[in-house]
């Protein structure tokens, strides 16, 4: 497991409308394969991950857990339990979590990485990213879109905050059993970017 | 059962779309949504109080502001769900924009564009999509052009369009032949005829 820091690019608050670059995101989405690629992305959807993937075999899952969550749904943190099974036909190569980790308990969290799993092609990736730094967080899961340099822009839903779990990579892997940390990175907006591989 | 939207009334609608509407109004059409600023005259609409359940096929524009159950095929033209419409089908369409509620699978040929107002449960599949930051949407997008299911939904169609336009250039060289002035038999009223347009709305309006 490799942990670095990312350069830091546009501003450094986790308030509305702050552009962070993410590297390893980045990096799976401009890998030059001609592959198809089946992804999940279980936040809401977004325009920059769709125009992003136009244009390549790709197939695109959207699962918008966050909603579930808004709408108080029990089983809102499994996106099996939002997408009927017609939609998983296929194995899925990468999953995108976002910021939702922070909002699952260490059960939820287990839960989630049977389902990802479950779900997950042999060389699936999964994304996600955790507060590190800041000892609170938005009371709901932040709303993300990609711009046109793929960086991130991160807007925060209300003024509500909460406590943040603050995941350290070890307290994920044992609350994860079925996912190891493969890569992670410290973005300058107070969160550490994770991917991670099936076990 | 369809409005057909005249030309000096789109254009009513479309200036109307950007300012305050009146409360009440005697004129069932529809108010335009914001995205028909740019509609072409001259398109089907269904209107808000109009229902259709079954399988709604054509050969021409079509809006739908009212509710839609079963199945839409416009293989060769744009659908448009209005910001009122919901539908709750499998739509076949050339292009599909969507501002209102759909439940279903979406193919289009070309391209699918939703709008931030759309809530959509179900399957995109198109080579161009286009999603505006704040629609809901959950289902899958299917963007590969080489798509088996998207081949397979329009396989039929490019079947029949080829078939139509060889049955209709030899319907025209027949007419040539008999030099009967070319006025078609529908057509006398000066007003676009459903059959001549090939409208088919195998459905029961509620």
């Amino acid at each position: 497991m490799s942990n670095a820091v990312a350069t830091p690019v546009g501003p450094t608050s986790s308030g509305a409308d702050a552009r962070v670059s993410v590297p390893l995101l980045a990096e799976l989405l401009t890998a030059e394969d001609r592959r198809r690629r089946v992804w999940a992305d279980l936040g809401g959807a977004q325009g920059g991950l769709t125009d992003n993937l136009s244009g390549k075999p790709s197939h695109l899952l959207v699962a918008d857990l966050p909603r579930a969550l808004l709408d108080g749904q029990a089983q809102w943190f499994l996106p099996d339990s939002i997408l009927p099974g017609k939609f998983w036909r296929e194995p899925v190569d990468r999953f995108l979590c976002w910021d939702l980790l922070n909002y699952m308990n260490g059960n939820e969290l287990g839960a989630l990485s049977t389902c990802l799993a479950r779900h997950g092609a042999n060389e699936c990736r999964v994304h996600a990213l955790i507060q590190y730094s800041g000892k609170q967080m938005s009371e709901c899961p932040a709303r993300f879109t990609l711009d046109g340099d793929l960086r991130l822009i991160v807007d925060e839903v209300g003024p509500s905050r909460r406590q943040a779990p603050r995941y350290s990579p070890k307290a994920l892997e044992k609350a994860m059993p079925d996912l190891r940390v493969e890569r992670t990175l410290l973005l300058n907006n107070g969160m550490q970017e994770f991917l991670f591989g099936l076990r | 059962m369809f409005n057909k939207r005249e030309s000096s009334e789109s254009e009513t609608s479309s200036h109307a779309a950007g300012q305050p509407q009146p409360a009440a109004t005697k004129n069932p059409t529809p108010a335009a949504p914001a995205a028909s600023a740019g509609r072409a005259p001259g398109q089907a609409v269904i209107g808000p109080t109009i229902s259709i359940d079954g399988t709604l096929k054509g050969e021409e524009d079509l809006v739908v502001e009212g509710r839609v159950k079963g199945t839409v095929e416009l293989k060769s033209n744009i659908l448009t769900v209005g910001s009122k419409g919901i539908l709750d089908a499998q739509v076949y369409a050339h292009t599909i924009l969507v501002e209102g509620t759909v439940k279903g699978d979406l193919y289009a040929s070309e391209r699918i564009s939703i709008r931030a107002s759309a809530r959509i449960d179900g399957n995109i599949l198109a080579p161009r999509i286009s999603l505006e930051d704040g629609a809901k949407f959950r289902g899958s997008v299917d963007m590969d052009p080489e798509s088996e299911a998207l081949r397979e939904a329009f396989k039929a169609t490019s079947a029949a369009s080829t078939d139509r336009e060889r049955k209709r250039n030899r319907s025209e060289k027949e007419t040539g032949k008999q030099d009967t002035g070319g006025a078609s038999a529908s057509s006398g009223t000066g007003q676009p005829h459903a059959a001549e347009q090939g409208s088919k709305a195998g459905t029961s309006a509620a």
